[in-house]
């Protein structure tokens, strides 16, 4: 591999001189790959955070369409006069009887002409 | 791996990787050195681009790239680095690289001494800025890492007379030059 000739003309020394007080002593060492070992670990855990935050909130909305439909539908116990335009048997939809309840000073009912 | 020249380079998950890696440095990094040195002809940059070229190879593995050859892409990948050092040096200073790192002896010196050095160093680095990075090549691979004309043939992928040849241009230039510029090379 190496050639051990000497060179006997002041060009090869010059040349020897010149370029062997360049070469690094001692040789460096080989690098550590290591350190980009930990350029790929944010990707990992950022890739690992994604999939656990999307995961989290699909569940989320899938529980939060759940309760809203069992409490809209199935826990309401269902009104014993309740006919099916919603109103009991014998009411009526008169203002006056929407409003005969509401606190008299603060709402008037409307005046039927 | 296969061979002297380890011809085929698989990922670095795989177990072995570390010291495949190790032996590759081991192996070529003094020619790696030399094709950046050649270009810059600075030591301290030339170990900088060698090291990251390294650690390139390794993020190459890392992604699961597969090099045949990693002798020729390493040479390449450090030629690349060593051109691109150059234009982002030249950008940020918007001049030529420095000129530091003469390669001062590492022994103690007089002053006297250490002038001489600096300046017979500046000589041959102005002489070697001159010829063309192919020579340079050739001629850092030959004295700095005291390659023999085969084995630079080999490194470099061109043929053994055509090392013989650019030597002989280089040394007659070299000669010329240090006898136009009166160096005594032999101080």
């Amino acid at each position: 591999m190496k050639s051990k000739t000497s060179h006997p003309d002041h060009v090869d020394r010059t040349f020897s001189d010149y370029f062997q007080s360049q070469v690094p002593n001692p040789w460096p060492e080989c690098p550590a790959p290591q350190s980009s070992v930990p350029l790929q670990n944010p990707i990992h855990t950022s890739r690992g955070s994604a999939w656990y935050s999307r995961s989290a909130l699909a569940f989320s909305v899938v529980l939060l369409l759940g309760l809203g439909f069992l409490l809209t539908s199935s826990n309401l116990p269902p009104t014993p006069n309740a006919t099916k335009n919603g109103l009991t048997e014998g009411a009526t939809a008169s203002g006056k009887n929407i409003f005969k309840n509401l606190d008299p000073m603060k709402s008037d009912p409307p005046s039927s002409k | 791996m296969q061979g002297r020249l380890g011809k085929t380079v698989n990922t670095a998950s795989k177990p072995g990787r570390r010291s495949e890696f190790e032996a590759l440095y081991e192996r070529h990094s003094r020619a790696v050195w030399a094709v950046a040195f050649a270009r810059w002809l600075d030591a301290d940059t030339a170990r900088d681009v060698t090291q990251e070229t390294f650690l390139r190879l390794w993020r190459e593995w890392e992604s699961g790239q597969e090099i045949q050859n990693p002798r020729a892409w390493l040479l390449r990948v450090a030629r690349n680095l060593a051109d691109d050092t150059a234009k982002s040096s030249f950008r940020r200073n918007g001049t030529a690289p420095p000129e530091q790192f003469l390669g001062i002896g590492t022994r103690e010196l007089s002053p006297i001494e250490n002038l001489e050095q600096a300046e017979r160093t500046l000589s041959v680095r102005k002489i070697l800025e001159e010829l063309p990075i192919s020579d340079r090549d050739i001629l850092t691979l030959k004295y700095a890492m005291d390659y023999d004309t085969e084995t630079i043939a080999e490194i470099l992928g061109i043929q053994s007379s055509a090392v013989h040849m650019r030597l002989s241009r280089a040394r007659q230039r070299m000669a010329d030059r240090l006898s136009f510029n009166g160096v005594d090379a032999q101080s």
